[in-house]
C-alpha cells in the first residue's frame, strides 16, 4: 500500500479537532514499532520470548490506572471506548435483576445506540435531559431512580461541548445503592484529573487515541465490588462481551494487542507527565474564545458557564452554515468539526445541541474547536486571522448581516 | 465526513458573483417593511413587486436555517422585453448549496429570456402550470468536472443532491408569485394552500417541507437509473424484489430531497407515505398473482406489509397466527397469544400446555418466526415472553 496524501494539497495543518482524535506522540509510535518488529511475541505463549511480554501489559495497566486512581488488576483492554461501552451496558444488564437503566440524552452513540437496542430487548431506559449548559442534573437523576434500576451510565465529559457532568455527586449518591455506576470517560481521561475511588465510579471506559495514543485500543476498568454501608461488600457482576480464549481472565477474548497496549501505556505515562500542560491549553482556548467574541459579532459560546474540558470550545456563528465554515477553514489547513446536519450522512442535527435546546436556527451554525498540548499560540493566531473573514463572507451570502441591519 | 467535491463546484462556490448583499436588488423596494421583515424571519415563500411601469421584482424562498439550509432568489424582470435584467440570491448552506445557487444564477444570467427561458407555461387539464426550465439536474451537470471530450470525470456527491436542489425549489416558489402574488408561510390563504397543493401536490415530509410532486418528479430518473444498473448487472436487486426496489427508490428520494430523513413519520404513518407513492407510481413493480402471500391476498389494497398502518400490520400477523400456528398448538392442548408488535419484533406468549415447557417456548418462537417471515414479512422477529 502506498500512503495516500490528502486529496487536496495543503501546506499547513492547524489541527483543532482533538476531540475526534489526536496525533500519537512520536514516543508512542516508537515503542509500538519496537513491539511490532522486535519483541513481537504472543504474551500468552509459554516460551520466554512471548510469555515475558506480560510485563508490557502490567506496565500499561500501571500507567493507565494512575490517571484515574484505579487498580491495575481491574483494568481490561478493549478495542476502544465503543467496545468498552457496549461491554459495560450489555455485560451488566445481562446479569442485573432490575431491568431499568438511567443514562442521558447527550451520551455518545456507543452508549445511546446500545440503550436503544436494550430497549428492544425488553429493558427500560430513562434518558435524562440536560440543562441549557448541557449538564445532567443530580436531582433529575435521583427523581428517576426506581426500585428496579440496575445501572446508571453518565459520561464524564461531553465530546461536543466539553461540559463536565457532576460525576462525583452522582457517584456519592449511588455509592451505597445496589446500582452500578458506569461512566464513559473517553473525553476526560488525560485532560483532567479523575478518581474512580473518590468519585465512586464502578465502571469506566476510555480510548487511547483521545490522548495521543494509538487508535483501536482502550479499556474498561471494573471495580470488583461495592461497599454498601452495612453488610458484606456487594459484588459487581458483569458478563464478558467478546468471547474467545483465556486472555484477560476469560473476560475479553482475543490475542493481546501488545504493540497497541504498549502505545496506550506510553501515552498514559506521557499524559501523566504533561498533566500540568492543561493550564496552558486552557489559556489558549480562552484566548481563542475571547478573540473570536471580540472580532465576530453575535457569536454564542455553548456550555460557557458549565465546568468544561480545558481544550474544548463549541461556538455558534449565526448566519453562517457549519459545513461551509468547516470546508472553507479546511481549504487553509484548519481542522475543526461541526454539528451541522449537512455534514452528517444521516442529515440529522446534533443530538447534544438539540438536547440543550439550542435555537433551531443556530443549530446548523456550530463549530467545535478542540485543542491539545501540541496547539501553539501561533496556531490560535492563524485561526483568528482567518476565521472572521470567512464568517463575514458567509454571512454576506446568507444576507444575515443585511437582515440584522449591519 | 469530508465530501469529495468537483473542482468546478469548489471554484464556483468560492467566487460567487450574484450575492444579493452585493447586487442590491432589495434596495429597489427599500421602504417595504412587511416584505423585509418576512424575509428576515424566513416567512416569505414568494413575492412580486412592480418597481416601475416596465420592471417587476420576483422573489422566491425555500428551506430554513433550522433545517440546515435556505435560499432566496431575486429576479428583476423587464416585462416588455421578457428578459431578466438582474439576478441575485441569499444562501445559507453548505458548499454544494452555495455552488448550486451560484450556478443557477449564472445560467439564468446567460439565458436572460424569462418566459420560455427560465420557465415555460404548460397546460394541464385546462389549467396553466409554470414549470422551471433551470433544473437541479442541469445545475449538477454544470458543476461537474469534465475532461477535454466533455465526459464527466467527477460529479457532485449523491448525498449532496438535496443541498443543490435548493435552487430549483426556490425558483419553483418564485414562479408561484406570477400566478398568486405574495405568499407568506404563516399566512397562507386557503386559496394559496390549494394552489400549492395543485402545483406541488400534498405535503408528504413535514420536516423538510417536501410535497408529493417533488417526490414523484424524481421517480422517472431513479427508475431509469435502476434499470441501467440492473441491465449492467451492477445491482443485486431483481425485478420481483418489490421490497428491495421500494427501499432503493426511497433511499434515492431521501438523498435528493431529504424527505423522510428526520422524524421518519412520512414512511408509514402519513398519507400518502413515500412508500405508498412509489408503489402507486410503479404498479408494474408489483408482482402479479403472487400466490405465496396467502394472507395478504385477502386485502383489497395490494400494499406490502411494511407500508401498512400499524393496526393493519397487527391484523395481518394475527391472521397468520390464527391460520398457521394456533390450530396445531390447540391440538396439543396449548395456545398462543399475540402480546405486542414493537417495530419488527412480534411478542407472543404461549399458554396452556405449552406454557410450562421451557424448552418448547424457544423452539416455538423460532417456528412462529419462520411462519410469520414466510407469510407476512421477512424481517419479523418473534420473541416469547413468559
Ligand atoms: C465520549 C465518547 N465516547 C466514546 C467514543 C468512542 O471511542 P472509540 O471510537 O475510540 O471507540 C468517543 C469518540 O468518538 C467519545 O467521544
Amino acid at each position: 500500500m502506498v500512503i495516500r496524501k490528502y486529496s487536496r494539497p495543503i501546506e499547513k495543518i492547524v489541527y483543532m479537532d482533538n476531540n475526534a482524535t489526536t496525533r500519537a506522540d512520536p514516543l508512542v509510535a516508537e515503542v509500538m514499532v519496537h513491539y511490532l518488529t522486535e519483541e513481537y511475541g504472543n504474551s500468552e505463549s509459554v516460551h520466554h520470548f512471548g510469555g515475558d511480554l506480560r510485563y508490557v501489559e502490567d506496565d500499561a495497566r500501571e500507567n493507565v490506572t494512575r490517571l484515574f486512581n484505579g487498580n491495575p488488576a481491574n483494568l481490561y483492554f478493549t478495542s476502544g471506548a465503543t467496545e468498552a461501552n457496549n461491554w459495560a451496558l450489555r455485560g451488566v444488564m445481562k446479569r442485573a435483576k432490575g431491568k431499568h437503566i438511567i443514562t442521558s440524552t447527550v451520551e455518545h452513540p456507543s452508549v445511546l445506540n446500545v440503550c436503544k437496542q436494550l430497549e428492544l430487548d425488553g429493558y427500560q431506559v430513562t434518558y435524562l435531559p440536560v440543562t441549557m449548559e448541557g449538564v445532567v442534573e443530580l436531582d433529575a437523576l435521583i427523581a428517576s431512580v426506581r426500585e428496579d434500576t440496575s445501572l446508571v451510565s453518565i459520561m464524564y465529559a461531553n465530546n461536543e461541548t466539553g461540559a463536565i457532568m457532576p460525576i462525583a455527586d452522582i457517584g456519592n449518591y449511588l455509592k451505597d445503592k445496589k446500582i452500578i455506576f458506569h461512566s464513559d470517560a473517553t473525553q476526560a481521561l488525560g485532560k483532567i484529573s479523575l478518581d474512580v475511588v473518590a468519585e465512586h465510579i464502578d465502571l469506566l471506559s476510555f480510548s487511547a487515541h483521545k490522548f495521543h495514543g494509538p487508535k483501536g485500543i482502550g479499556g474498561l476498568h471494573i471495580a470488583p465490588r461495592k461497599r454498601i454501608a452495612e453488610g458484606a461488600p456487594w459484588r459487581i457482576e458483569i458478563t464478558p462481551f467478546i468471547l474467545g480464549g483465556e486472555q484477560q481472565d476469560y473476560m475479553r477474548g482475543g490475542t493481546m494487542n501488545i504493540p497497541s497496549i504498549a502505545g496506550l501505556g506510553k501515552a498514559a505515562e506521557l499524559a501523566y507527565l504533561h498533566s500540568g500542560d492543561s493550564n496552558q491549553v486552557e489559556k489558549l482556548r480562552n484566548l481563542l474564545e475571547q478573540s473570536i467574541s471580540e472580532q465576530v459579532p453575535g457569536v454564542i459560546i455553548n456550555s460557557q458557564n458549565a465546568r468544561r474540558l480545558p481544550n474544548t470550545t463549541n461556538i455558534i456563528f449565526p448566519g453562517a452554515e457549519g459545513e461551509s465554515i468547516v470546508d472553507r477553514l479546511s481549504e487553509i489547513g484548519i481542522c475543526v468539526s461541526t454539528g451541522s446536519a449537512c455534514s452528517s450522512k444521516s442529515l440529522t442535527i446534533s443530538h447534544v445541541l438539540d438536547a440543550m435546546k439550542v435555537e433551531p436556527s443556530c443549530i446548523n451554525s456550530v463549530i467545535r474547536f478542540s485543542l491539545s498540548r501540541y496547539t501553539s499560540e501561533e496556531e490560535i493566531k492563524y485561526v483568528i486571522h482567518n476565521l472572521p473573514k470567512i464568517i463575514e463572507k458567509l454571512r454576506n451570502y446568507s444576507g444575515y448581516t443585511r437582515k440584522r441591519g449591519g | 465526513m469530508a465530501w469529495d467535491y468537483p473542482e468546478k463546484l469548489r471554484e464556483v462556490a468560492a467566487n460567487p458573483r450574484f450575492i444579493e448583499s452585493e447586487v442590491g436588488l432589495l434596495r429597489l423596494i427599500e421602504g417595504d417593511g412587511k416584505l423585509k421583515s418576512a424575509l428576515a424571519s424566513g416567512d416569505l415563500i414568494a413575492a412580486k413587486r412592480d418597481i416601475d411601469k416596465e420592471r417587476t421584482l420576483y422573489i422566491g424562498s425555500y428551506g430554513s436555517p433550522a433545517c440546515g439550509d435556505y435560499m432566496t432568489l431575486f429576479l428583476l424582470v423587464n416585462n416588455p422585453t421578457n428578459s431578466v435584467e438582474k439576478i441575485s440570491y441569499d444562501n445559507y448552506g453548505c458548499t454544494s448549496s452555495i455552488g448550486a445557487s451560484e450556478m443557477g444564477a449564472r445560467l439564468i444570467d446567460k439565458i436572460k429570456q424569462f418566459e420560455g427561458g427560465v420557465f415555460q407555461k404548460r397546460e394541464e387539464k385546462g389549467q396553466f402550470q409554470l414549470e422551471p426550465l433551470i433544473l437541479n439536474s442541469g445545475i449538477l451537470r454544470e458543476l461537474s468536472d469534465v475532461d477535454e471530450s466533455g465526459r464527466v470525470i467527477k460529479s457532485v456527491p449523491k448525498e449532496k443532491h438535496h443541498c443543490s436542489v435548493m435552487f430549483e425549489q426556490a425558483l419553483r416558489n418564485l414562479l408561484k408569485a406570477l400566478t398568486h402574488g405574495d405568499i407568506y408561510g404563516s399566512l397562507l390563504s386557503e386559496d394559496q394552500k390549494c394552489m400549492i397543493d395543485e402545483v406541488d401536490g400534498p405535503l408528504v415530509c413535514h420536516c423538510f417541507d417536501v410535497h408529493e410532486k417533488t417526490i414523484t418528479r424524481l421517480f422517472q430518473s431513479i427508475d431509469k437509473e435502476l434499470h441501467e444498473l440492473m441491465a449492467r448487472g451492477e445491482s443485486d436487486l431483481r425485478p420481483d424484489d418489490k421490497e428491495g426496489i421500494v427501499k432503493y427508490f426511497h433511499e434515492r428520494v431521501q438523498e435528493s430531497t431529504k424527505a423522510g430523513g428526520a422524524c421518519g413519520k412520512c414512511h408509514y404513518d402519513r398519507s400518502p407515505s413515500i412508500e405508498a407513492l412509489i408503489l402507486r407510481e410503479f404498479p408494474n413493480y408489483n408482482p402479479k398473482g403472487d400466490d405465496k402471500v396467502v394472507v395478504r391476498a385477502e386485502h383489497k389494497e395490494e400494499k406490502p406489509y411494511f407500508a401498512l398502518p400499524f393496526f393493519d400490520r397487527v391484523k395481518l400477523i394475527q391472521e397468520a397466527i390464527d391460520t398457521f400456528v394456533r390450530p396445531s398448538l390447540q391440538r396439543d392442548g396449548g395456545d398462543i397469544e399475540l402480546v405486542s408488535l414493537e417495530g419488527d419484533t412480534v411478542k407472543v406468549a404461549l399458554t396452556g400446555a405449552c406454557a410450562t415447557c421451557a424448552a418448547s417456548s424457544v423452539t416455538m418462537a423460532y417456528g412462529v418466526q419462520q411462519i410469520l417471515r414466510e407469510h407476512v414479512y421477512k424481517r419479523l422477529d418473534v420473541e416469547h415472553i413468559g
